[in-house]
């Protein structure tokens, strides 16, 4: 039988590119991103003993993982002392820094990142396992601990505010293209 | 089916299958964490878990447990061959980390403590959760007895040099002034902001301050954060 430190190695191999992928998509902030996936990791290690099925440890890593990034992104709402334009200077600063390194895909994801943000974070959440994770509606919903049907619905509804704010952003008629 | 009903099912067909055109985010370049950060992780999340503190509480009785066996038996071996000073298998049993438990009695601190009482119920009464109404009051009776170590079973914060501040700022907080003002349903998940006021040592004005219950961590556990200034305390 394998040791609570070599298990806890083998998630972290096996995971921490998936929980740090959620988590730069959640917020795209790098530092951000990594203190998500540290917490994560550092809840994973402490709650271990919890994890009585290892057929579901992806989606038990992934929903501390979601919740951390909610926990994270409500505490700097509420960090009053910051002010919000060092915030949005800090954010655009990071987007200038990805936007210099890769001018050419520039337009096929970052506007595409920007209009996710948007999303409130339970549809973000659902977008960035279902479309970019490319997980199942059972794993999904297994991580949101809701019912597949909700995580059908709130997917198609996330899907279309998605096309409807990056159609306000850059003016793509997708309307124009479902006649 | 009509002409319009049918129209609108086509479309929702189409928007569910067709989601390509999120999928170029997929390859944006800065996917991959840095390799440094990576590396020191994995270490830190290895040294961690060596580490005793960061063993589970329920291991952790186990181990204390298992230690208090041993010592009672060696005790009882000792004493009935007369090799050893009666004296010393009392003191080995009293250096027994079993007395922390009892320096957090829930029941002795909401009868001894009226305001941890009434918070206590008010979150009982919002939560329907002993367990998230347990941990609120021991969070806070953790801290007013400056044990990081039991403070670390009941917040997420678990570094030392994090809880370390809180400690310092929480020694200047007259605790029999704590209460609850307000409580606050998330709309994301499962858990409670609690706004609590209290006075200062030798202050009369009422400060505010929040704290986070976290009822369901998607695996059952609950904890405890609060909005704490760390970058000023570690100026």
């Amino acid at each position: 039988m394998r040791s609570e430190s070599s298990l806890i190695e083998e998630l972290y191999d096996e995971f921490h590119k998936d929980v740090y992928h959620f988590a730069l998509y959640f917020t795209n902030n790098k530092e951000e991103a990594e203190d998500i996936t540290q917490d994560t990791f550092i809840k994973v290690m402490k709650n271990l003993y919890q994890l009585k099925d290892m057929s579901k440890r992806k989606t038990w890593i992934l929903s501390i993982a979601k919740n951390t990034a909610i926990d994270l992104k409500r505490k700097h709402k509420l960090i009053h002392f910051l002010p919000q334009v060092l915030l949005g200077n800090r954010q655009q600063a990071f987007n200038e820094e990805s936007n210099e390194t890769q001018l050419v895909n520039k337009e096929n994801w970052s506007s595409i990142q920007e209009a996710l943000l948007h999303l409130k974070p339970h549809y973000r959440t659902i977008v960035i396992l279902r479309a970019l994770k490319e997980l199942s509606v059972s794993e999904t919903a297994g991580i949101l601990g809701c019912t597949e049907a909700k995580v059908s619905v709130d997917f198609h509804r996330a899907v279309n505010k998605l096309r409807k704010e990056l159609h306000v952003q850059e003016g793509w008629d997708y309307l124009e293209e479902s006649k | 089916m009509s002409k319009k009903g049918g129209t609108i099912l086509k479309s929702q067909n189409k928007s569910e299958s067709n989601y390509d055109f999120i999928k170029p985010l997929a390859e944006r370049p800065d996917l991959e964490p840095d390799g440094n950060f990576v590396n020191n992780l994995r270490k830190e999340i290895t040294r961690m878990k060596m580490n005793s503190h960061s063993i589970s509480l329920p291991r952790r009785l186990n181990i204390v447990g298992v230690g208090l066996l041993a010592i009672f038996t060696i005790s009882i071996l000792f004493l009935s061959f007369e090799h050893v000073n009666p004296s010393e298998g009392t003191q080995k049993i009293e250096e027994a980390p079993i007395t922390t438990i009892h320096q957090y009695d829930i029941e002795e601190l909401l009868s001894k403590h009226p305001n941890y009482n009434a918070m206590y119920q008010l979150v009982l009464k919002e939560t329907k959760s002993t367990k998230a109404a347990e941990i609120f009051v021991l969070y806070l009776e953790s801290l007013k007895q400056e044990d990081i170590n039991e403070f670390k079973k009941y917040s997420t914060v678990n570094q030392d040099f994090k809880i370390k501040p809180l400690i310092n700022d929480y020694k200047q907080v007259n605790f029999e002034t704590l209460a609850i003002e307000k409580i606050i349903w998330s709309q994301a998940e499962p858990s409670i902001e609690v706004q609590i006021s209290y006075q200062r040592k030798k202050e009369e004005a009422n400060e505010l301050r929040s704290l986070h219950i976290y009822l369901n961590d998607g695996v059952t556990y609950m904890n405890v954060s609060e909005n704490f200034k760390w970058d000023e305390w570690n100026k």
